[in-house]
């Protein structure tokens, strides 16, 4: 007798994320860990010298460079080892891998919910050089203003992808 | 007062049951999205467009109403 088994077995088996949601796990990572070690550099040297003698330019510049760097390698090795896994599984990783609708319905959600943030964000910079600020502090605001945008729209997609809309 | 948010419900999974042992990956492919739709979608996590339904509907061999039902009044997001 060929009883019809209850559940369908290709379909119990762990969901795999989506190109879209591992490549925003890896920028969140890469932003976080590059703006912590920025910080890391940045903060003592303003502690203990005029904010005007810091130098700033060349961590940032580091900082910016590896976050998109982090996340260039991270996406490019994680979507071979997702695609070598499912390969290995015998299934289609276009199915699995490919991005749709869906993700763009999030892509979009996360930068609505962090442009309100960039926009305050960017007006504060408007009013620092507006107010002669020093370059330091434009700089250093700027920054903040992107990394917290994308941490943000980061933190909602991924939330977005969890608990879903 | 403007009437409380619904939530669309589905039978999806049942029905590829009904359709031949349909998998999750068969479905999607046959309406053009990711496997890891068809999860959201089963799970409630994702409300898919109108003709994002229809789609799933025909694939299923389905009437909509017998694929997707309308809570009034249900859980909002």
């Amino acid at each position: 007798m060929n009883a019809k088994p209850l559940r369908l077995p290709l379909d119990d088996e762990p969901q795999i994320m989506t190109a879209e949601q591992r490549s925003v796990w890896i920028y969140l990572a890469a932003t976080v860990l590059a703006t912590v070690a920025y910080a890391a550099i940045i903060v003592p040297r303003a502690l203990d010298n005029p904010v005007a003698e810091v130098s700033w330019v060349r961590p940032m510049l580091l900082a910016i460079g590896g976050t998109i760097l982090l996340t260039i390698v991270g996406t490019i090795v994680w979507s071979i080892a997702a695609g070598v896994r499912l390969g290995l599984r015998g299934r289609d990783p276009e199915i699995e891998l490919e991005s749709d609708v869906r993700d763009k319905e999030i892509n979009k959600r996360g930068t609505t919910a962090s442009s309100t943030l960039v926009g305050v964000g960017l007006l504060g910079v408007l009013i620092l050089t507006m107010a002669g600020a020093d370059h330091f502090w434009i700089g250093q605001a700027l920054y903040v203003t992107g990394a917290a945008g994308g941490i943000t729209e980061a933190i909602t997609k991924l939330r977005l992808y969890q608990r879903g809309f | 007062m403007p009437p409380k948010p619904t939530k669309v419900t589905n039978n999806i999974r049942a029905l590829r049951f009904a359709a031949a042992e349909m998998t999750q990956a068969e479905l999607a492919h046959a309406i053009g999205v990711t496997r890891q739709t068809i999860i959201a979608i089963e799970q409630g996590r994702y409300s898919p467009s109108l003709e994002m339904a229809f789609e799933i509907a025909a694939a299923l061999g389905r009437p909509l109403n017998d694929v997707f039902q309308y809570e009034q009044g249900g859980p909002a997001d």
